[in-house]
């Protein structure tokens, strides 16, 4: 069976351990480029939702 | 003027349609649209959505920015710098542990995008005993005031419906 593409709140909860873990190891800086990284990866996804609205329509 | 910080429990519930908070999370997030009340997310949940492609693949990341996109909910950017230092701030200031990290980012963001609410299913997290001890630091800080809340309450509150 295919795993669920659905995050759940259990996971989220995950994440945010997890998050809170790794950015506790970083410097400031580091911090700061982690998130300029992050927002590229969410701007991608962002352009990929869109384009595939658009070939849905 | 009322404007409302969704964490990410309450984006998570709406890109579920299986989820037990996506009936009300629509219906919240349609009460708000309805009253021309602002939502908005924050850089947290930037970190957030890559660490969910990191763990759960590209699928359901993208769920999570679709939900977003549909509900029209701002992402908003913020200085960097300034989010970190009101994050050591509460930190200075015994707010929470360090464990709290991302949660606290959510706090920070939501006080200086000078949201009045912010609304999350995540009680653990977020609740009246740490949004008082926020409040204090913020206070100290001449920051907003925040109303922490899930999204039963704070419909009521802003009597939404």
């Amino acid at each position: 069976m295919a795993r669920d593409e659905n995050i759940t709140q259990e996971e989220l909860l995950k994440i945010r351990s997890e998050l809170s873990k790794e950015l506790g190891k970083m410097s400031p800086s580091q911090i700061e480029e982690y998130l300029e990284a992050a927002k590229e990866v969410y701007m991608g996804l962002s352009k990929m939702v869109k384009i595939l609205e658009t070939v849905k329509a | 003027m009322a404007k409302v910080y969704l964490d990410t429990s309450v984006i998570i519930a709406l890109a579920n349609p299986e989820d037990s908070f996506h009936r009300v999370s629509l219906r919240f997030i349609r009460g708000l649209q309805e009253q021309r009340i602002a939502s908005v997310v924050g850089p947290p949940i930037l970190l957030e959505v890559t660490k969910a492609t990191q763990r759960r693949g590209l699928k359901s990341a993208l769920k999570i920015v679709q939900a977003i996109d549909r509900y029209r909910i701002e992402l908003a950017t913020l200085d960097l710098g300034q989010l970190l230092d009101l994050v050591n701030r509460y930190f200075a200031y015994k707010v929470a542990g360090t464990k709290y990290r991302i949660d606290l980012l959510h706090y920070a963001s939501a006080t200086l995008l000078n949201c009045s609410h912010l609304v999350s299913w995540d009680k653990k997290h977020f609740n009246q005993r740490i949004a008082e001890r926020i409040n204090r630091v913020n206070s100290l800080s001449s920051l907003i005031t925040l109303k922490i809340g899930d999204p039963i309450h704070t419909e009521r509150s802003l009597k939404l419906g």
